[in-house]
């Protein structure tokens, strides 16, 4: 009766597509230890989960923008716009107190600062899809086109130091990078909004079909434009992370990232079509793997001109995936 | 109180000017199930989205339960009570059976988070009562759909529904899953819940309803209780109308040369074994209710789609592979169903879209168009075929009535002057006027030797028109007409599915 009655997707496909991620990180990892054998110490676990932790949290406010079968190609422009906004605000004394910039104060009022600033990047996006109608793809595109030129005509393309924020990005608990700890709550607390909440529900009944959950009743606009939200104000977080890891913003910084937070997405098991993934595991075994692959590429003292490559084959293979899976019509 | 759930008075309805509905009177009594039918295009999917709050009614009253309902949205109906069963569910497949309960009203704690317990155990309630073989956190993608049905049954009982609407609940369940189906509809009407039951499967029909309501081109039929009315006079009901319409008659020869013919074509589950033959100067009608299997028939005899067996004959030649650019060279056209998106390009001038097919034909070696030819042969179709328009390198395609955009649809096949049409529905949308010139343009093209296929969902036309009719039902043939049978309760009964009627 039970067999008859549930129809389960079975085969090769849905296999590679739940479980293939797992088996390519653990073969990775098998490679990289085998090519380095500095790679697969504790050390070098906890580097790979530092650097994966700020691109892991906008990875998780991408997930949002994708489930609701949106897509945000801004997130690495606006990580370089927050970050040489803060990087300004850092170093012009006159903006904030002198003595609050050495200590947590002034960290705390430029983080506070750039969130909004984040929050309402995401919520220009958001208000164009929904309310103009505009493919998510063409929007987040012109903003970041809009967001990358803003930031150059303020730094004027030169380097900003951002040594402030470098003990907030770099300092360790112990042995525990702070990120690490940050990446950590956010995943929890997110992943307990997409399963647990109203909200993180109606987003996903959005992704499957908008037009049942318009019928339904759910507020699809004002969803979808808060899921935008979540992606600038986590894409932002992550922006200044990542900026303080590297203690500088320079005029190429952030460029790309948005490729790899969309993969790591889409590794992760993440649609491009909308109402399919998750933020644990997906999210996270997303941006390892990522992360992972630059790190043994580095250790193994690949040319820096592979990883463009690689990258790229990433996200062909990961969107290849997701496309071969779907069944329906392409947005 | 009356013994009235719901009652309408004088509903009319129209779109874009085209009466679809003529003031319905019409009434569901508490506790009973009844039944609707009625041929493709009759108004029931309009009626049925007014009662539902998709569409509002131009004029005419409603009344629910002895109040006043006039509902402005899907959500509005729900919060009345009533509840809609469609062939394709309401439901969210990434999401749980639990969650598909709750969707639209979630139990919170004090934190904005789903109360799971509480979803989880009204959820388990609702499934045993239907002792259906699923858990609350099961995912609907992984439900088959006479469990996912059975599943919205639950979730619209859980919202109080008093009057739930099915239509057409049976098209993709099995046997096993429709006698399911059938006893929950008995239980649910023990319990004092009003039900309509939209099929045009008599046979269900008359299992299940206490009365029969017959819609016939917006209007209402009749209405007679189960027990007192045959299947034979449903029927006569369903077609009871006066060949009324005007056809052109044009004297005209079939020849005996076959254009096109098919053997023994299967595709999926849609197309079973069909056997057919297009002769020159013939038109021959398909008939068939909805979702027979009659556009696909046609998509793969164009090559749309890829035959899974049979053979094709094109010409006289046997085609290993069929692809409609090869249809197109073999001079075969396909006039689809659906021109707004697949025959036209809305937005672009009469004579873009006159020259797509032809325009191949009228380039030089370097693939050039030769405009000056366009010209003349765009002008030529539009005064062929009396398209009203007033400057076809302007005007846009979406500014013309639904005639006229069909004759451009026509205009851009006939300048290449093909010997086999596939017609797909050529009139729908189109306004009495309008229709006679399509069907001149029809029988012209068969008297000038090309084999015509006219699908129509609407038995005069075809009677009017054609000159043999097959009939579709289920995917397979059952039944092929000359014209001197024509009849317009024979084809119906035909065409309708369920053991054959004496």
């Amino acid at each position: 009766m039970m067999q008859e009655n549930i129809r389960r997707s079975s085969g090769y496909l849905s296999w590679l597509t739940s479980y293939g991620i797992y088996a390519v990180l653990l073969l990775l990892v098998v490679v990289f230890s085998l090519g380095n054998s500095q790679f697969l110490t504790v050390d070098n676990v906890l580097l790979i989960l530092q650097q994966a932790s700020p691109l892991g949290i906008a990875v998780v406010g991408m997930v949002f923008v994708l489930l609701g079968s949106g897509i945000d190609i801004s997130v690495g422009a606006s990580m370089f716009f927050v970050s040489t906004v803060a990087g300004c605000v850092l170093n012009a004394s006159g903006v904030i107190p002198a003595a609050w910039l050495t200590d947590i104060r002034g960290v705390a009022l430029v983080l506070g600062m750039v969130l909004l600033l984040g929050a309402l990047i995401g919520w220009i996006n958001g208000m164009l899809v929904t309310r103009f109608r505009i493919l998510p793809f063409i929007v987040t595109l012109a903003t970041a086109s809009i967001l990358k030129g803003t930031g150059l005509k303020i730094s004027g393309s030169a380097s900003i130091g951002v040594a402030a924020l470098g003990d907030l990005a770099n300092g360790r608990v112990g042995p525990i990078p702070n990120v690490l700890i940050l990446f950590v709550v956010v995943l929890i607390a997110c992943d307990y909004v997409l399963r647990r909440t109203v909200y993180g529900r109606h987003l996903m009944a959005i992704g499957d079909s908008a037009r049942n959950a318009e019928r339904t009743g759910i507020k699809v606009n004002r969803n979808i434009v808060a899921s935008y939200v979540i992606c600038g104000v986590l894409g932002t977080l992550a922006g200044i992370l990542s900026a303080g890891q590297i203690g500088s913003v320079s005029a190429g910084f952030g460029e790309g990232n948005e490729f790899i937070v969309i993969s790591a997405a889409v590794l992760g098991g993440t649609s491009l079509f909308g109402g399919k993934g998750s933020i644990l595991p997906g999210a996270v075994i997303g941006i390892i793997l990522v992360t992972t692959i630059m790190n043994g590429l580095a250790m193994m003292n690949a040319s820096p001109f592979i990883y463009t490559i690689v990258r790229g084959l990433i996200i062909f293979c990961a969107i290849a995936l997701d496309s071969m899976g779907h069944q329906g019509e392409l947005r | 109180m009356s013994d009235t759930a719901l009652r309408l008075a004088g509903v009319r309805k129209a779109f874009s000017g085209v009466p679809v509905l003529h003031g319905l009177d019409f009434a569901l009594k508490k506790g009973e199930v009844l039944g609707v039918t009625g041929e493709n295009g009759a108004g029931k999917s309009t009626l049925m989205n007014i009662i539902g709050g998709v569409l509002r009614m131009d004029a005419g009253t409603m009344t629910l339960f002895d109040e006043p309902y006039a509902p402005c949205s899907p959500a509005q109906a729900t919060a009345k009570g009533i509840a809609f069963i469609h062939q394709e569910l309401n439901l969210f497949t990434n999401l749980t059976v639990a969650e598909n309960m709750f969707i639209d009203g979630f139990p919170t704690n004090r934190f904005g988070a789903i109360d799971h317990k509480k979803i989880t155990s009204i959820a388990q309630q609702a499934i045993d009562r239907f002792s259906l073989p699923v858990t609350p956190a099961t995912k609907v993608a992984d439900l088959s759909t006479g469990i996912r049905q059975m599943v919205e049954i639950s979730k619209a009982l859980l919202k109080n529904a008093r009057i739930i609407i099915f239509d057409e609940p049976t098209t993709s369940l099995s046997s096993r899953e429709k006698n399911a189906l059938f006893h929950t509809i008995g239980e649910l009407q023990q319990r004092g819940i009003s039900m309509i039951y939209i099929s045009h499967i008599l046979e269900d029909i008359f299992r299940l309803c206490d009365r029969i309501t017959v819609l016939r081109d917006g209007r209402i039929a009749g209405t007679s209780p189960a027990a007192e009315i045959s299947e034979n006079e449903l029927i006569k009901r369903m077609v009871g109308r006066e060949l009324s319409q005007i056809f052109p008659s044009i004297e005209k020869t079939i020849s005996d040369t076959v254009l096109l013919e098919a053997r023994h074509l299967k595709w999926r589950q849609r197309v079973k074994d069909v056997s057919l033959k297009l002769r020159a100067g013939e038109i021959v009608g398909l008939y068939g209710l909805m979702g027979a299997g009659r556009t696909e028939l046609a998509k793969v005899l164009f090559g749309v789609e890829q035959r899974d067996a049979g053979e094709l004959i094109l010409n006289h030649r046997l085609m290993a592979q069929v692809s409609p650019s090869a249809c197109i060279g073999g001079n075969a056209a396909f006039i689809t169903e659906d021109r707004r998106s697949e025959g036209l390009l809305m937005s672009k001038p009469v004579d873009d879209n006159l020259c797509l097919v032809k325009s191949a034909d009228l380039t030089n070696r370097l693939g050039v168009v030769n405009v000056v030819e366009r010209a003349r042969h765009n002008r030529e179709a539009i005064k062929d075929l009396q398209i009203r328009v007033v400057d076809p390198a302007t005007q846009l395609v979406s500014s013309l009535s639904g005639g006229n955009q069909q004759k451009v649809v026509f205009g851009k096949w006939v300048m290449k002057d093909p010997k086999i049409f596939l017609l797909d529905e050529p009139t729908r949308g189109v306004d009495v006027g309008a229709r006679f010139e399509i069907y001149s343009i029809i029988m012209d093209l068969a008297k000038r030797g090309s084999a015509v296929l006219f699908i129509s969902s609407e038995l005069q036309e075809l009677m009017g028109v054609c000159d043999r009719i097959l009939v579709m039902q289920e995917g397979r043939l059952t039944g092929e007409v000359p014209k001197a049978e024509f009849d317009q309760e024979k084809l119906l009964e035909m065409a309708l599915p369920g053991p054959a009627l004496t």
